[in-house]
Order: C-alpha cells, then sequence, then structure tokens
C-alpha cells in the first residue's frame, strides 16, 4: 500500500510492515498505525512513520546504544496491549529528540515503546519511578 | 466534583475503584482499583511525557546520518 509521507515522499508498506499503537502514543490520540522505516546507514537509529498523519514521525533509538544499564520492572501484565507471552517478545525502542546545534540529541526513558514484531503491536510504556529521564543526552 | 472523607470511595464505570485511604495533613493517600492492564499514572508524569512526545514529533530533522555518526560505526 501506498502512503504518503512529507519527509520521505511516498512510501509503500506492506501490510506486514505495519505496528498498530492500540493505545496510540501520549499526545497523538488518533494516531495507531506506523510502520519503522530502515536506516540505511546500519546505526541504531530510524524512522517511524505514522501512516495516519503525513507529517508525523519519531525518531526510534535503541536504548542499549544509549544507555548501558537501562533496566525496567516491567510486569509481564502491564504490556497486555502488546500480547508478548514473555518479557524477551518485546522490543524496546525509545524516542529521540534533536534540539538545535549546538545541544546534544535526548532520548526518552521515561516513556520508551514496546514492540512485539510478531504481532505488530506496540505500546508507550510509562516509567513510574522519576529514575529515568524524559530527556537524556545521548553521550552521557 | 466529590467530596469523600477518610476511607470513603468512588467507583468509575463497572471496573475502577478509588479509595481515600488516609488523610495527613496536606497529603491524601489514594487507593486505587482497576484491571491490571490500566495504565495509572502522577498527572505530572502523564504530562511530561506526553509533552516530550510532542516535541520530539515537532523537529527538523531531514536525515539520519548526522545522527548516525553520533553513535560511530556499526557494531
Amino acid at each position: 500500500m501506498i502512503f504518503k509521507t512529507t519527509r520521505f515522499g511516498d512510501i509503500d508498506v506492506s501490510e506486514d510492515e505495519i505496528i498498530t499503537f492500540p493505545n496510540s502514543l501520549l499526545g497523538f490520540d488518533g494516531c495507531y498505525r506506523f510502520t519503522l522505516l530502515p536506516n540505511p546507514g546500519g546505526g541504531p537509529v530510524q524512522w517511524m512513520q505514522s501512516l495516519e498523519q503525513d507529517n508525523l514521525a519519531f525518531i526510534l533509538c535503541d536504548p542499549q546504544s544509549v544507555v548501558a544499564d537501562y533496566q525496567l520492572n516491567v510486569k509481564i501484565e502491564e504490556l497486555n496491549i502488546i500480547q508478548v507471552q514473555d518479557l524477551s517478545e518485546a522490543v524496546v525502542k525509545v524516542i529521540m529528540r534533536v534540539p538545535p546545534e549546538p545541544h546534544r540529541p535526548t532520548v526518552n526513558l521515561m516513556g520508551p515503546l514496546f514492540i512485539n514484531f510478531s504481532k505488530q503491536l506496540g505500546m508507550q510504556y510509562v516509567v513510574n519511578n522519576s529514575k529515568w529521564s524524559c530527556r537524556y543526552e545521548v553521550g552521557s | 466534583m466529590l467530596t469523600r472523607g477518610k476511607q470513603d470511595s468512588i467507583v468509575l464505570g463497572d471496573q475502577i475503584t478509588i479509595t481515600v485511604l488516609d488523610i495527613k495533613g496536606d497529603k491524601v493517600r489514594i487507593g486505587i482499583e482497576a484491571p491490571r492492564n490500566m495504565t495509572i499514572l502522577r498527572k505530572e508524569i502523564y504530562d511530561e511525557v506526553t509533552k516530550e512526545n510532542l516535541d520530539a514529533a515537532n523537529q527538523n530533522v531531514n536525515n539520519l546520518d548526522d545522527l548516525n555518526n553520533l553513535f560511530g560505526p556499526p557494531k
């Protein structure tokens, strides 16, 4: 299927490349369907494009590339929405914000995304304690 | 708005019960019964993540090359 995007023009997305966020993302009620675009440079970042709003896209990052000890105490029932049988089935990504120079990019460790690729489901999890910042500087 | 005293409760729909467990000075201890998969958060945290999502969505990044360089060559 072809979807229009402002950053990437028309993109062709197959059914199995669509990730549905049944509870959308905080602040983005009504945006449920996204696709992850591959990063040709092979780095730990990639775009996640909305399939409902052509100008909406987030940069996702693998948290282990930024923070070595990113451990969360998540109970599996908190991830019901993405239907994982085991915590190891969930892939964690964090949303990156890129402020203008000279500031460094930051990642949101307080609201990570959990994705179950085999069921094509995603959710934004919010960490309840104050240990993790929502603006953690890359390179800290 | 409802006024509740210690040990009083409020029921929302048929799955959520909020109870005032204790009141000490200006702090209220609140008990919440809700389905296991329902997210319960302090509002300030909810607002912080919402704002951060909005900021992250409204940014002018055209390509990922600069970001790739931050992380060095692929491992």
